[in-house]
């Protein structure tokens, strides 16, 4: 849990563009509300690899969302009912439900249609939401944490410089 | 473009598939077998073990080997076990989760083989059922029950026939009651009749009239004593009348109950006769009760093999029968905890979710090898309009001439499925297979040559199973050693016979099941054992007379001897009665 802080504080602290950032945090949120054997996930996959997305962000923020999907799994599963069911849509799902790509992903199922829909319309809120958070924190919280005492003493500690190097083996993004 | 696209990554997606195809060639085969083993035992309810699965992508095909499917009612043996079973499956179908294997190919199949080492039986979990009706399951109406009469145990009365005297003193005889009830009943009217009599006009009291009227008759000598004596006397008589009449009332009252006690006492002389003739149908058998030997002979193996057989049709049922879906609306299933529902909707070309189009078989039993072939079996045989049909044939085989079996299985209507079987053996040389027969008479086919035909027909809830057989050069050994009287001499019978044919029914229609079983073999022993049972029986009659004349004799001559109680008492109302008519007769003034 701490490491996972760190990471994330020194992922904030890094030069690295709040879209990548933001795009990492969605991207993650999509494969951890899915399950995990989706087909639909190799694309997202494909995706974070691909777009220069910040990798140590969705590492983190995977396995945080995939954690908040057994909670939201009741509300994942309304939702996909009321999708799937839906009188006017029938005709929609009913083409869908005949095509290869819509049963092998399952989205006929409740949870997986639910899931994907809410990390689909949560998608650009979050994108917006998280690129302004991180453009907040390195305005007004980055420079207020850099000025505190204990953090310039630890700063200024061998140990923190031996941290710092090892850290940098891994590379940012 | 570079700022945004990181060239590396597709590098490292490709070496993710690559990762993932690795995985699959290096472990498919083994998560293929897992899967099948845990899949496969949770359906038959007992260990399932697969030696080895080899999958191919391109043509998609699994070859299995070493499969042993464990009996779970005798976990040392396997219900079946094949050395390979290699399939085709359609890739495209498969896509959308739906197995529709092409072409199968079983080889080595065998039956009740020993395993190395007992296999696990599982529990399963009881499902809810659909409705269904009360003699079988939702749809068929099937038979529901095997054919009870059939499975009872038989026992045959015995033909050295118990001692007569030992068959009275257990025997409860309807004589003895009877005469015994008499005794009870006739002592009760008595008892009653004497406290009757206290209430009846007595001696005393018709005494005391006379003497009344004798006195009014003294006092009569003046006109106006003449005129008051009239008006008492018309009292007087008017009492006696009553009195009489009471009297009249309780002798035709006792005459009734008497004559009903001698209509007793007379039928109880003819008690015993009747008990004679029970206890005789009882411990002796008539012709008749020898006419169907044959089902007693044969019943016990025909209700098991019928109970094998529904057991197997019940087995396989529900993997069979799943109606089509509905293609107006979505079809919810039912969901699992935390997995969410499936909701289907009606496919443009609808297929089943499992669908076996061809398969080879060949099995292999003690006889020899036997080639067959098994198509359409599906989940949802109405949506592809096929029956499942099993054809097995086989010529030449060790001890037997040819073996052909073509069963169809037809569900393509739900509510209204309709089976088949017809199966044919010929030319089986029988060696060494014991008959359950009667109770503890197990008889032995130590050699002989059958011919069977066996045709099972199952619609519209109705079952009608024959079988035939021609049995010929029989060599039949009969242990009589537990047995006696008529098994006994059944069994004597049987080792002289050499042929016989007989045939078989069993028609179910719900609840109801009517068998059938005749057979050469009635006439052979009913000729031989009847006329070594008639004079056994004559002579059983005779000692069963004086037994039962011992035993009741002195009963009836007591029940006989109660009914003159009766006698003293009527003649003792018949008195009363006379004296109240004489003195009603005097009752006259002198002028």
């Amino acid at each position: 849990m701490l490491e996972a802080l760190a990471k994330i504080i020194k992922v904030l602290n890094s030069e690295t563009d709040p879209w990548q950032i933001s795009l990492a945090v969605c991207l993650a949120m999509v494969i951890g509300f899915s399950p995990l054997a989706s087909p639909h996930n190799l694309l997202v996959l494909l995706a974070v690899l691909v777009l220069r997305v910040n990798l140590s962000t969705f590492l983190v923020a995977w396995p945080l969302f995939s954690a908040l999907a057994f909670a939201l799994d009741p509300l994942f599963h309304r939702v996909g009912l009321a999708l799937l069911t839906a009188g006017g849509l029938l005709d929609f799902w009913t083409a869908l439900y005949n095509t290869t790509w819509f049963r092998l992903d399952r989205l006929y199922n409740t949870v997986v249609m639910g899931s994907l829909a809410v990390a689909l319309a949560a998608f650009m809120p979050l994108f917006l939401l998280t690129n302004w958070l991180v453009r907040r924190y390195r305005v007004h919280i980055r420079d207020w944490i850099a000025k505190l005492p204990l953090a310039q003493t630890i700063k200024a500690s061998k140990i923190f410089a031996v941290y710092k190097n090892i850290s940098n083996l891994g590379g940012t993004a | 473009m570079n700022r945004l696209i990181r060239w590396k990554g597709l590098a490292a997606f490709a070496a993710f598939c690559l990762a993932l195809w690795l995985f699959w060639w290096l472990l498919a085969g083994w998560l293929v077998k897992i899967s099948l083993e845990k899949a496969a035992t949770a359906a038959v309810g007992a260990q399932v073990d697969i030696a080895a699965a080899d999958l191919s992508l391109f043509p998609m095909a699994l070859e299995l080997k070493g499969i042993q499917v464990t009996d779970p009612q005798k976990p040392a043996f396997n219900l079946v076990a094949a050395d390979t079973i290699g399939m085709a499956i359609a890739p495209r179908p498969l896509l959308r989760r739906k197995l529709i294997i092409e072409k199968m190919n079983v080889a080595g199949l065998r039956m009740g083989t020993r395993r190395s080492r007992p296999g696990k039986v599982v529990k399963k979990e009881k499902k809810p059922q659909p409705a269904a009706g009360k003699n079988g399951s939702a749809a068929t109406g099937k038979p529901a029950a095997p054919p009870g009469d059939l499975c009872l145990p038989t026992d045959l009365p015995a033909l050295s026939l118990p001692d007569a005297a030992s068959i009275v003193e257990r025997e409860k005889l309807a004589s003895l009651e009877e005469a015994k009830k008499l005794e009870a009943d006739l002592e009760e009217a008595r008892r009653y009749w004497e406290d009757r009599l206290k209430q009846l006009p007595d001696q005393k009291k018709l005494e005391n009239y006379r003497r009344q009227f004798e006195a009014i008759r003294k006092n009569s000598g003046s006109v106006t004593g003449i005129i008051g004596s009239a008006g008492k006397i018309k009292q007087l008589a008017a009492s006696i009348r009553r009195d009489i009449a009471t009297l009249e009332k309780a002798r035709d009252d006792f005459r009734s109950q008497a004559a009903e006690f001698q209509k007793r006492a007379a039928d109880l002389s003819k008690a015993p006769a009747r008990d004679l003739e029970r206890l005789k149908k009882k411990y002796t058998l008539s012709g008749q009760g020898l006419s169907n030997l044959s089902r007693l002979i044969f019943g016990r193996s025909l209700c098991r093999w019928y109970q094998t057989a529904a057991a197997w049709y019940f087995k396989i049922e529900p993997y069979l029968n799943r109606p089509a879906a509905k293609r107006e609306k979505p079809v919810r299933h039912k969901p699992v905890r935390g997995r969410g529902l499936d909701i289907r909707f009606a496919e443009t070309s609808p297929l089943p979710d499992f669908w076996l189009q061809q398969a080879k078989i060949g099995l292999i039993l003690t006889a020899g090898k036997i080639r067959g072939s098994l198509t359409d079996v599906s989940d949802a045989p109405a949506l592809i309009g096929r029956p499942t049909v099993l054809r097995l044939l086989g010529r030449n085989l060790e001890g037997l001439d040819s073996l052909s079996v073509v069963g169809r299985l037809d569900f393509t209507r739900p509510r209204d499925p309709r089976h088949r079987l017809d199966a044919q053996i010929a030319g089986f040389r029988i060696k060494g297979l014991t008959i359950e027969a009667l109770d503890r008479l197990p008889v032995n086919i130590e050699s002989g040559l059958a011919d069977l035909v066996l045709d099972i027909e199952a619609a519209k809830g109705r079952l009608e199973a024959r079988l035939k057989g021609k049995l010929a050069q029989l060599k039949l050994a009969a242990d009589t050693g537990k047995v006696s009287g008529l098994a006994e001499e059944i069994g004597r019978v049987l080792e002289k016979v050499h042929d016989f044919g007989f045939r078989a029914e069993i028609v179910q229609q719900g609840p109801e099941v009517s068998t059938r079983i005749s057979s050469d073999l009635d006439r052979i022993l009913k000729k031989a054992v009847a006329a070594s049972l008639a004079g056994k029986a004559a002579r059983l009659e005779k000692e069963l007379r004086a037994a039962i004349s011992e035993k009741v004799g002195p009963a009836l001559a007591e029940a006989r001897k109660k009914t003159a109680v009766l006698g003293p008492l009527e003649k003792e109302i018949t008195r009363r009665l006379n004296m109240g008519n004489d003195l009603l007769k005097g009752l006259k003034l002198p002028f």
